[in-house]
């Protein structure tokens, strides 16, 4: 069980974080989780004094979620992460890497985002 | 005329040891901007760990990164072993603290290694990592392997420490202690480490808090916090407190890193010295069912582990948070207004660690 979580509507997030930030509190990081129904839950991460409040919000692959790097811009790296690997949408970006962030040209799309097929190809070391 | 210049930095450049990019914005030589760029070791190891049993995760996360393979095996086992209740024997929590310890040194003495050679000292370079052959002799006797020492479970350790190899460790981290006062002394001195190191890449604490450093980095800012201070382990039962400096360049990176030789070298004296009798591991059954957040100090800083679980034999999601992914922002803060001759050092005092960053 995760302790200190709270869940809010997408629409509250950035406020909060804000809020949180405001008060001393350290990024730590995003979270993005498929959920069996296709939607997903993306968990924020920040710390104070090695104490840990988590912030859950749910979202749907057609959401477009509030960057928010604007206020933390550690936040921009996790929020290119989630983009690339599960393909969801974020505005505002502060930093956009136009899905090269991790993925490298050629890799499949959003390959954490459910529904991936990868074709055997021929040829290789292994014929 | 606009004398600004873009150069790319890396991904292979001979100070680097593994692949990162940077996209150097120059004023002649002075950087006005940094543009992180990963992405060529990504291995979507988090998506074959939920492909996999959750016992043969273990060792996948090993392989996240050699130089940390322990601690990041006992980041997941913690996060598993808190979703399925398990209590681990007081045996085991004590196993954990000595071999990560240990590992801690392995990994600051290969980073002075490598800080040694950016900056131009061989020599400094060679002993520093003939030093750390000691620590890894140690851990090829006490478990049978140098790096990927596959030393935890879940539910306790695989392995045992006898009462000879005690004697050994403890023999061997006397001796250990005064060659790394023979370095430290070196470090500390040095005409031409000082002028490399001293007042380069700075970054305040409060920047690097903000920014989301942690670590030697946080550290080495004068942010007082070591996430061992959880008491995660049986580091609750050891006496300890953060090693920190205030300067926020280079040099002060370098000597916290320095400092955490000696209080590792001690933590595995206390750990050693307090060793209960008993098991060391437990039996565990069933699936993983529940979500986990675990963390720890790793040598680089704070690393978490957010853990999913369905019931299923193999995870749901496991998502890894490493220090060097958390570094990017104060990296780029550091590198600004720094020289090009600088780069290589300032890159290096976070202690990057690709692969992990990248899984």
């Amino acid at each position: 069980m995760i302790n200190n979580l709270e869940i809010l509507d997408l629409q509250h997030i950035y406020h909060h974080i804000h809020e949180l930030l405001d008060n001393g509190y350290r990024f730590v990081t995003m979270t993005c989780c498929n959920n069996k129904d296709g939607s997903f839950d993306i968990f924020y991460t920040l710390d104070f004094k090695l104490k840990l409040a988590n912030i859950k919000t749910t979202v749907t692959n057609e959401t477009v979620i509030p960057s928010i790097s604007n206020i933390i811009i550690a936040a921009a790296f996790a929020e290119n992460e989630i983009k690339e690997l599960f393909g969801l949408k974020f505005s505002g970006l502060v930093l956009d890497y136009g899905g090269k962030f991790v993925l490298s040209e050629g890799s499949p799309e959003h390959p954490f985002g459910g529904g991936l097929i990868i074709e055997k190809k021929d040829g290789g070391l292994n014929g | 005329m606009d004398s600004n210049t873009i150069m790319p930095f890396g991904p292979q450049h001979p100070v680097l040891p593994e692949p990162l990019q940077l996209k150097l914005i120059l004023e002649d030589e002075k950087v006005i901007e940094a543009i992180p760029g990963i992405g060529y070791v990504h291995r979507g190891l988090e998506s074959l760990i939920e492909k996999r049993d959750y016992m043969q995760s273990v060792f996948i996360t090993e392989r996240i990164c050699g130089i940390c393979s322990i601690m990041h095996a006992q980041a997941y086992c913690q996060g598993i072993e808190e979703i399925m209740n398990v209590t681990i024997p007081d045996r085991a929590r004590y196993l954990r603290v000595i071999f990560a310890e240990i590992h801690r040194m392995h990994s600051h003495l290969l980073f002075l290694g490598l800080m040694a050679d950016a900056f131009g000292f061989e020599a400094l370079f060679m002993q520093c990592w003939r030093l750390r052959e000691r620590i890894l002799d140690i851990l090829e006797q006490t478990t049978g392997h140098r790096i990927m020492v596959s030393i935890n479970t879940i539910g306790g350790t695989k392995r045992d420490l006898s009462d000879e190899m005690q004697k050994f460790i403890l023999k061997e981290m006397d001796e250990i202690r005064s060659e790394i006062s023979k370095i430290a002394k070196v470090f500390k001195s040095d005409y031409t480490i000082a002028v490399r190191l001293k007042g380069r890449g700075i970054i305040s604490g409060e920047r690097a808090y903000k920014l989301g450093a942690v670590g030697p980095v946080a550290r080495a800012s004068g942010i007082n916090e070591d996430l061992r201070q959880l008491g995660y382990a049986a580091y609750s039962e050891l006496d300890f407190s953060p090693v920190t400096m205030h300067e926020g360049d280079c040099y002060a990176r370098t000597m916290v890193r320095i400092g955490e030789l000696y209080q590792s070298i001690d933590l595995v004296r206390q750990a050693i010295g307090k060793l209960p009798q008993g098991e060391f591991n437990v039996k565990v059954t069933g699936n993983p069912n529940g979500e986990a957040i675990s963390r720890l100090e790793q040598p680089r800083g704070e690393v978490m582990y957010f853990l999913r679980g369905d019931g299923n034999k193999n995870l749901a999601r496991l998502r890894i948070r490493t220090p060097t992914f958390a570094h990017l922002p104060a990296l780029v803060e550091m590198l600004q207004g720094s020289q090009l001759s600088d780069v290589p050092v300032i890159i290096l005092s976070i202690d990057p660690c690709i692969s992990c960053t990248e899984r």
